[in-house]
């Protein structure tokens, strides 16, 4: 399984936020994305789920060209998407949110069991609404609920913010789990997180890549550089 | 004196029985498109000719006459649902968030439907047969009770319970509830929005062809039926809540109980002076009505 996204260009409004952004993300490897804030980490994601205007560039998702079409039928194809900011339905119970994620594959019936083994967290709180959860039982919602309609990729958007170091830790074992099933692709302004589980990494600036290899290999000035504010 | 009182108390459930049908689709619609549908009254006003012309077309059939009411029900309904769909294909669903100009557009769609409606009918009032089975009043006690109205409150909580089914036990209602919570996200997982938008349109422009179905065995029917229940079905929302069906039934009740009693104590016009007295101060206090809901596209506004 793979991502593979080629000079993908990006609008907000009138300004244009990515500039050919090249990038690749397949099953087996964590793949992380880096870049201080307003860098363009946000906005690729945004673009790669359709969810912001993407006037040129390529997307491709196991051979199936995605760019086209609209957020859900992308969804459908298999991106399993958790968003900055989790996005959890505040008003519908856990079990609804994760019952949501089925909307993208029909031939998921139920929700997974394996996904309460992971996060036995979910399964004391099915009846809970939430919006009454915590950040990081959140954050374990936004990516079960991800991972319900069993994606081909598995799209992170900053999953470190905002939650206490334990869940943190969590998640990153939870990621590196995962990466034998599922693409994985990790955008992340906390760097030792992510260089400590990525196997691949883009460092971007101003809406281009700048940088791209194994965690080792990057060049180290060059990157403190472009992370700092 | 306690008869009167039992009376206005069951007028006033009565009128909030119709206004509850009249509602719940602006309520849910608005909550999820963000689009104010003047022309919804004129749903009301295709289900009660739709009615009419079953009545019309039962006329000759002599004792099996009194069987045109669950047909009309049925097909105020689907007529009202499909004139939903159309509206919603190439009107409303082009004014997606635009508050301001859909209000525009569909105020004159609802002046074209007007129109339409009296070159097919005529200007005149036209009137609908209640059958026997619902003339007359179930008596207890001093008070008479209008089988007709009897029977919309009970065609009013039916609608109630299936609307609540519908948008909490079944798949579709639960993508409409987060629709309506989070659009970009649910997109995001796999949920096609406009579909949602569309079938929920349709089927809250049928309850208002099945609010106005009731309505012809209570009044006339004519092409200005629908304005006369307009301007309450929108308190009805605000005061309940956008997107709310609880809040919809509250404001109902609101309304309609409020407006009785306040007529009962002074006069119609009076009443309705005061209903929106009461409506204006309640606002002060509760701006996005009683059962607010969190929405986050109402919160970026």
């Amino acid at each position: 399984m793979a991502l593979e996204i080629t000079r993908l260009l990006a609008t907000y409004g009138e300004g244009m936020v990515l500039h050919g952004v090249s990038l690749s993300a397949e099953k087996g490897r964590v793949t992380a994305l880096v870049g201080r804030n307003g860098a363009g980490k946000t906005t690729a994601l945004k673009a790669l789920m359709g969810l912001v205007d993407t006037p040129g560039g390529q997307i491709e998702l196991d051979g199936r060209r995605l760019e086209g079409l609209p957020a859900y039928e992308r969804a459908r194809a298999g991106i399993g998407y958790v968003p900055q900011g989790r996005e959890i339905f505040p008003q519908l119970t856990v079990r609804e949110n994760l019952e949501l994620g089925m909307e993208a594959n029909p031939e998921v019936r139920a929700i997974p069991e394996s996904l309460f083994e992971t996060f036995p967290i979910l399964r004391e709180f099915l009846d809970r609404k939430g919006g009454d959860l915590s950040g990081g039982q959140q954050q374990q919602l936004a990516i079960a609920r991800a991972l319900v309609a069993r994606p081909r990729v598995l799209v992170l958007d900053e999953p470190t913010e905002g939650i206490q170091p334990s869940v943190v830790s969590e998640i990153g074992r939870v990621l590196t789990r995962l990466k034998q099933d599922v693409a994985v692709l990790l955008v992340e302004q906390y760097l030792e997180f992510a260089l400590d589980i990525a196997d691949d990494v883009y460092v971007i600036e101003k809406g281009e890549i700048v940088q791209h290899g194994d965690p080792d290999s990057l060049d180290q000035e060059a990157l403190k550089q472009a992370m700092a504010l | 004196m306690v008869e009167t009182l039992i009376m206005q108390a069951f007028n006033g459930i009565s009128l909030s029985s119709i206004l509850f049908l009249a509602a719940i689709g602006l309520a849910v619609t608005f909550g999820l498109m963000h689009v104010i549908n003047m022309a919804h009254g004129e749903f009301i006003m295709m289900g009660a000719y739709t009615a009419y012309v079953v009545q019309n077309a039962f006329a000759g059939l002599g004792g099996a006459f009194g069987l045109y009411v669950p047909v009309a029900l049925v097909l105020s309904f689907i007529v009202a649902a499909a004139l939903g769909v159309v509206v919603e294909k190439l009107i409303v669903s082009r004014l997606y968030g635009r508050v301001a100009d859909s209000l525009l557009v569909t105020w004159g769609l609802s002046l074209v439907l007007q129109q339409l409606a009296r070159n097919l009918f005529g200007s005149a009032n036209v009137g609908v047969e209640v059958p026997e089975y619902l003339a007359g009043s179930l008596v207890i006690g001093g008070v008479a009770l209008p089988y007709t109205r009897i029977w919309i409150l009970v065609i009013a909580l039916a609608c109630l319970l299936a609307v609540y089914l519908f948008m909490f036990r079944t798949r579709f209602g639960r993508t409409v509830r987060a629709v309506m919570q989070n659009r970009p996200m649910a997109a995001a997982l796999g949920v096609n929005t406009r579909r949602v938008d569309a079938v929920t349109f349709a089927l809250g422009s049928g309850l208002a062809g099945l609010a106005g179905c009731t309505l012809t065995w209570i009044g006339l029917v004519g092409s200005s039926l629908g304005q006369n229940y307009i301007t309450q079905a929108f308190m009805t929302v605000v005061v309940g809540g956008v997107g709310s069906v609880f809040g919809s039934v509250f404001g109902a009740g609101f309304i309609g109980i409020g407006q009785s009693i306040f007529e009962f104590l002074t006069d119609a016009s009076i009443g309705q002076a005061l209903i929106f007295l009461a409506v204006i101060l309640l606002l002060q206090f509760r701006p996005k009505g009683i059962f607010a809901q969190s929405s986050r596209s109402l919160e970026d506004e």
